[in-house]
């Protein structure tokens, strides 16, 4: 009997044991995921969904993916687990394969994917390896590469906006004309470079007083120091040709090599074209109470140098409740710190519309002459930036997006002059449809970004560029995994102390104590209890 | 269903009436949060999000929950209570669940006194609610696996020593093994399985917000595989 109970429970325990390995096994096989993140992050969008509706012939995207990366980085498993559901979602009209690097290294490389560095322990010993993690979309003859992802956090917005260019065959250009002087691409835009071309534009360096062509998608114009009427009139000539803009304008110039001196910006060129547009960019600065805290090198009196951390009013951090919450570029907003702005008017007069995108906190004001810009020497003497806040406080718009026909500044025949340049014709009375964003910052797109964390800054460009060329439904797939993650709720820095220490005391102290407390409290109870009850128990304890 | 809930009831006072439960709420907070606040220096990396504090949990789970589990079965055994325990009116697994559902009721009861942590956070910037949601759950099953694992091990053993080193370095290696695959050179098929084996490799979904059936599956069935084996013991231990 006990030996047939025996055999019974081996029997059983070997078929819960099978049982339980298969279901491991379906579960790896058959699967599905639950995007819990507030804003879908990891839910294909209903772009993804109805994309396949635009492809006409079958894409083929293939994921080459080095074996020992695979193992390595979880990255490639979201990334295979997120081209399996949006192959599933093509309904036929996309074809996903995942190919081994190492073995078609050859091919990989010839569609433009570069071996990248990466430090792995292989054979127990430690080395670089060379790594190949790149995507490639063909359609027809024709082809797109992503050169290097680990992530998936902006693959969808990459492939939706490749395969868009790839089927309506245009490969979107941004052009960056630089207004500065001193200022190049390289030295000072990288970030902006480079965030341009990961959202698929072709980033191409305009020239000053050179026509724009009319390929150009949108026109980045950065800086206007230096442009003249003389090359505004190149921008207006695109603007009337059905071109859109990004204006990255300053009233007033801060020479950083010179102990950030301040001055009125004189050239009137591209100022004066955006007073004629309806956006009018003051010789003044905008200072704010919410503001970055940064580190200045200052020399001291036994001739070193000491760092300062100041915090500098005329460097602005937008707040998410100043911004426009209705407008694409903006309805998913990540931050936005704005350097050295200037105030900005919209003249609602025109026929251009123009909504305000992003503003300062009631309580901003504004340096109108005589610039103070250069760090105090007590951090806490801030008393030189505000002499004249009380006359001017109040709250500034820092960014306009326009829509609408412009008239142009040189239509009337007023036409600048250069010595040995070609003269210019006038502009066709004819006022052009278009749309355009203007910023009063022009340095908020410099590698500056980088030394005071505010990557974002491009994340809006290239959300701003996105709704130029009409590419609204893709900036919310883009910008949803750029999340705000600062921790700048609370804007006074004295109150921000305060509360860091109340959460050192809540979580490290309170909650531990309370639970001392309440193990004290019913101890001592189960103690009495016990007493009380010892006589009913014949005096035992 | 009643039997088993009067099994987690006597477990769970039995832990609030040593100090092990207490110590074990008190010492996972007070390294939660100092751990998070000061090594990971939360407030000077300036960003709202809590991994850093989810990611702490599972080392802590690996040394701190061997300490309630070790002594489930190996107390009754050095205690003498083991037979008692076996001649009444409980099946093997409804001991087993009992003691199961009051280890989990002590977790469960540490996570939810964590939460001062994100509400406090959450003043300084915004958390996104559904990631820290699945994230508590990704603890839960987390704590799940790990107790039904120590639970096994202190039934297989007769001191609470052994079972509480023993816990320890099973856990430990089932978090850590992960890494095996960065670190050697091993063959596909291994890095797979050592991936699929490694708790921490199933944690890092939720971690992000997502969750992943595969994930959850992980969990149920080590869950389940694991006090399935330790109600199976007790009732080969019984032929013995």
């Amino acid at each position: 009997m006990k030996l047939d109970y025996k055999k019974r429970e081996y029997v059983i325990t070997a078929l819960v044991v099978s049982a339980l390995v298969l279901l491991a096994a379906a579960s790896s096989l058959f699967y599905t995921r639950l995007d819990l993140t507030s804003s879908r992050e990891f839910t294909l969008s209903a772009v993804a969904r109805s994309l396949h509706e635009e492809i006409p012939e079958t894409v083929r995207i293939t994921y080459y993916i080095s074996p020992n990366l695979a193992e390595r980085h979880p990255g490639a498993q979201s990334i295979e687990d997120f081209l399996r559901e949006f192959e599933a979602l093509g309904k036929g009209s996309i074809r996903v394969r995942i190919a081994n690097a190492e073995k078609e290294a050859e091919q990989a490389e010839s569609f433009g994917i570069a071996p990248q560095q990466m430090q792995i322990v292989e054979k127990n010993e430690q080395r670089v390896a060379l790594v190949y993690t790149g995507l490639v979309i063909e359609y027809l003859d024709d082809f797109f590469t992503i050169p290097a992802l680990l992530s998936t956090s902006t693959l969808e917005y990459e492939l939706i906006k490749a395969i868009r260019g790839l089927i309506y065959d245009s490969k979107q250009v941004a052009g960056l004309l630089i207004g500065d002087t001193g200022m190049t691409a390289e030295n000072n835009f990288n970030i902006l470079l480079r965030s341009l071309a990961q959202a698929g534009y072709e980033p191409r360096l305009i020239e000053r007083s050179q026509k724009i062509e009319s390929d150009v998608d949108v026109l980045f114009v950065l800086g206007n120091s230096a442009l003249d009427r003389y090359d505004a009139w190149f921008v207006d000539d695109y603007m009337h040709r059905g071109g859109r803009a990004f204006f990255a304008v300053r009233g007033v110039s801060i020479d950083l090599e010179q102990g950030l001196q301040a001055k009125a910006v004189e050239n009137d060129g591209i100022l004066g074209l955006l007073s004629a547009y309806g956006v009018k960019i003051s010789r003044q600065l905008v200072l704010d109470e919410t503001n970055l805290t940064v580190p200045f090198q200052t020399s001291n009196y036994r001739g070193g140098y000491t760092i300062q951390y100041v915090r500098y009013p005329h460097w602005v951090s937008v707040q998410k409740r100043f911004v426009n919450a209705e407008h694409p570029i903006t309805n998913n907003f990540s931050g936005l710190n704005l350097f050295w702005p200037s105030p900005l008017d919209v003249d609602k007069n025109t026929s251009v519309n123009f909504t305000t995108l992003a503003s300062t906190t009631p309580v901003a004001w504004r340096q109108t002459s005589g610039f103070v810009t250069a760090p105090p020497a007590n951090p806490q003497d801030v008393a030189s930036y505000q002499l004249e806040k009380p006359d001017t406080g109040g709250t500034y718009p820092l960014a306009v997006a326009a829509s609408g026909p412009i008239t142009s500044p040189y239509a009337a025949g007023d036409l600048p002059v250069r010595e040995g340049a070609e003269p210019l014709t006038a502009i066709p009375d004819v006022a052009a449809d278009t749309r355009f964003v203007v910023v009063s910052s022009a340095d908020f797109l410099t590698d500056l970004m980088q030394f005071s964390q505010s990557e974002f800054n491009a994340g809006f460009a290239v959300s701003a560029a996105d709704w130029l060329a009409s590419a609204e439904d893709l900036i919310a797939i883009r910008t949803r995994s750029e999340r705000d993650l600062r921790l700048n709720k609370i804007a006074d820095q004295n109150v921000k102390d305060a509360t860091i220490i109340l959460t050192y005391i809540v979580c490290i102290g309170l909650v531990p104590l309370f639970l001392v407390a309440w193990a004290l409290v019913r101890a001592h109870a189960r103690n009495r209890k016990e007493q009380q009850s010892r006589p009913l128990r014949g005096g035992e304890a | 269903m009643n039997r088993t809930f009067t099994i987690a009831r006597k477990e769970l006072q039995g832990y609030f009436n040593s100090p092990v439960g207490w110590l074990f709420v008190i010492v996972f907070l007070v390294s939660c949060s100092v751990l998070f606040f000061f090594l990971q220096s939360f407030f000077a990396i300036d960003r709202a999000d809590l991994r850093g504090f989810f990611g702490i949990m599972p080392l802590l789970f690996s040394i701190l929950l061997p300490a309630l589990t070790m002594r489930l079965w190996a107390e009754e055994k050095k205690q003498g209570t083991y037979e008692f325990l076996m001649t009444m009116p409980y099946t093997e697994t409804q001991l087993v669940l009992g003691k199961y559902l009051a280890t989990m009721g002590v977790v469960g009861f540490s996570l939810l006194l964590t939460l001062p942590v994100p509400l406090m956070v959450s003043l300084f910037g915004s958390l996104d609610a559904g990631t820290l949601v699945a994230e508590y759950f990704g603890m839960l099953l987390l704590a799940s696996a790990s107790s039904a694992i120590g639970q096994l091990i202190s039934s297989k053993t007769n001191n609470q020593i052994n079972a509480f080193i023993l816990s320890v370095i099973v856990l430990a290696a089932l978090n850590l093994m992960g890494q095996l695959g960065v670190l050697f050179d091993l063959p596909e098929f291994f890095t797979t399985l050592i991936n699929w084996l490694s708790l921490n490799h199933h944690v890092v979904g939720f971690s992000r917000g997502m969750l992943d059936t595969r994930d959850l599956m992980y969990f149920v069935i080590l869950s389940a595989a694991a006090l399935y084996a330790t109600a199976k013991s007790i009732v080969f231990g019984r032929w013995r």
